[in-house]
């Protein structure tokens, strides 16, 4: 059954985009994070115009970490005073992020900055996360487990100025770090159509040392607020978010979400993230592949707007 | 006095002179004036059909064969940029590019033969029948021979592109006649066909010579909750942005409810 998509002005089949949502919705379940960055590459890959599915994703990604969010505000598990500065800070990143979307896709170099962008960050985290979690299993297999490493309590961050009391996660550190991180996620999520929580995760943990049991509850109240800001300001800007491909994507999303977090508690942490990794690594292969590889076809073509005589 | 009926016996004896004899009549028909897209379309058949008339004043008899039948179907015209990608420091990235000002959207020619056997190569320039002409190079003043080149190398790949994209397209044999002045053909949409005031032209033809022309318009639009949801998109961009952020964080919610353990 095929479904027409208003914005992308194309049909496409309907089961095949609810397969894809809860696909991605399964892995981000399993993984705790947003899916963003397996969604947009998808649909690229699948032939949705770059910018609408960038725009498109970002309501998707609002749905999922709204499901997320829901359990750790129950819980408590979010510290919402740091939530705060990082939202604003943030929100001022999507304004940064939403005009270079505007600027490059008019320039014609939309499609080049999302694979570089999506190549080098997909490949360091990517990469890092298999180092890491091949390391931990190797360790595991030699017998000698150490106990995990609590992160110190003070490293270079902590010694710049302004400094602030966060007392739910009894933190008293700099906001100017605070603020650059949630600025820098509200950039790239904007440009890239990713939330970016699996960059927050590990920024919150080794850089501003949060508590594990606020990092990920913080991170998804932060990529909630910064995607739905986001998704409004692509909706002003660009026209390209798509409701209907959205939405499509976002039914399975949120139930794919549910299967893959019981499925999660059954694996290792280090496994999962020796997981995450290889998969981030794939995409990050995949964007390579059309930067390095001499494309099939080098010519493409674009609408620009209504035309005009001669 | 004398000059002026000189020129008035003039002008007479070139109108008889030039008034070519009554040719046979074109009746051509669509059928469909309007082509709705919905939430399930996925594309749509049109069927373009016509006779071939005597002149008025003469009986049927007078109709004498073979015709042959071009039809052109045009989409609006829009603004098309043609990219090149070229390797940059080892990064394939586009870095050439031409506008053309007026490429229609959706361009396909039937027609009942070779479209070069059934009409001389004049005849199609001076009609604009055919791919190549679609993709208008641009021009400049004191334009160089290389630029000229490069124009036309981009006009060509961008009829390219088009036809892979099943946007342009010439199907020769399409149209058939199913007695000796009936004809009737079969124009497949495909499903991504772009909105807009489309032109049907038909052009009826006995040994390449061209003997009448119809144009019927067609209208492509979106209906019912598509098209109220690009209006939405067009027209109220921040209204459709906050309701498209409170149906993502109510679905999210919903999945939440409905799934907790």
């Amino acid at each position: 059954m095929n479904v027409y998509l208003p914005i992308a002005e194309m049909s496409v089949n309907l089961f095949f985009l609810i397969g894809i949502g809860g696909g991605v919705g399964f892995l981000s379940g399993l993984f705790g994070v947003g899916g963003g960055f397996l969604l947009t590459p998808l649909l690229i890959f699948t032939g949705i115009p770059a910018p609408v599915a960038v725009a498109s994703v970002t309501g998707t990604v609002v749905a999922a970490s709204t499901s997320g969010a829901q359990s750790y505000i129950r819980r408590g598990g979010i510290d919402f005073h740091l939530a705060l500065y990082l939202v604003l800070s943030g929100i001022i990143g999507a304004f940064l992020g939403v005009a270079t979307f505007s600027a490059l896709r008019s320039a014609g170099q939309l499609d080049l900055v999302i694979s570089v962008g999506y190549l080098v960050f997909l490949g360091s985290i990517g990469g890092l996360l298999v180092y890491e979690a091949v390391g931990s299993l190797v360790r595991r297999a030699k017998g000698n487990v150490r106990p995990h490493k609590l992160p110190g309590q003070h490293n270079w961050v902590h010694g710049l100025p302004m400094r602030v009391r966060f007392k739910r996660s009894n933190l008293y550190v700099s906001v100017l770090p605070v603020l650059a991180v949630g600025l820098f996620i509200g950039f790239l999520g904007s440009l890239l159509g990713i939330g970016g929580g699996f960059i927050l995760v590990p920024a919150l943990v080794y850089i501003l040392r949060v508590p594990g049991n606020l990092v990920i509850g913080t991170s998804l109240l932060q990529v909630l607020c910064i995607m739905a800001a986001t998704t409004v300001l692509h909706a002003v800007n660009s026209q390209s978010v798509d409701i209907v491909l959205a939405f499509s994507l976002m039914v399975g999303g949120v139930v794919g979400a549910q299967f893959g977090a019981s499925m999660g508690q059954r694996l290792r942490g280090d496994q999962l993230r020796a997981l995450l990794g290889l998969i981030v690594l794939a995409v990050a292969l995949r964007f390579a592949y059309s930067l390095f590889v001499t494309p099939l076809d080098p010519f493409s073509t674009a609408i620009l707007g209504v035309g005009g005589g001669g | 006095m004398f000059a002026v009926f000189r020129f008035v016996v003039f002008v007479v004896c070139s109108m008889v002179v030039l008034t070519p004899a009554p040719a046979q009549r074109l009746v051509s028909k669509l059928s469909a004036t309007e082509v709705s897209i919905n939430s399930t379309f996925a594309g749509e058949s049109l069927t373009l059909f016509g006779n071939v008339e005597a002149p008025i004043g003469e009986n049927g008899r007078s109709v004498t064969g073979p015709f042959d039948i071009i039809i052109v179907i045009q989409g609006p015209a829009t603004r098309r940029v043609v990219r090149q990608k070229s390797p940059q420091l080892g990064i394939w990235l586009n870095s050439d590019e031409v506008i053309f000002s007026a490429v229609p959207a959706y361009y396909h020619v039937l027609t009942t033969g070779p479209l070069n056997k059934i009409a001389d190569e004049e005849m199609l320039r001076e009609q604009g029948i055919g791919l190549v002409y679609q993709a208008v190079v641009p021009q400049n003043e004191g334009q160089s021979e290389a630029e000229i080149a490069r124009y036309q190398n981009f006009a060509d790949q961008l009829v390219r592109l088009m036809g892979e994209a099943k946007m342009f397209g010439l199907s020769e044999r399409r149209v058939s006649f199913l007695s000796r002045t009936f004809y009737n053909a079969n124009l497949t949409l495909p499903a991504n066909v772009p909105n807009g005031t489309y032109l049907a032209k038909t052009y009826l033809l006995a040994d390449g010579e061209l003997l009448d022309q119809k144009a019927e318009r067609f209208v492509v639009r979106t209906t019912g909750a598509e098209r109220f949801i690009g209006n939405a998109a067009r027209d109220l961009p921040l209204a459709y942005g906050l309701a498209s952020v409170l149906i993502a964080l109510f679905t999210g919610w919903l999945g939440a409810v409905a799934f907790r353990r």
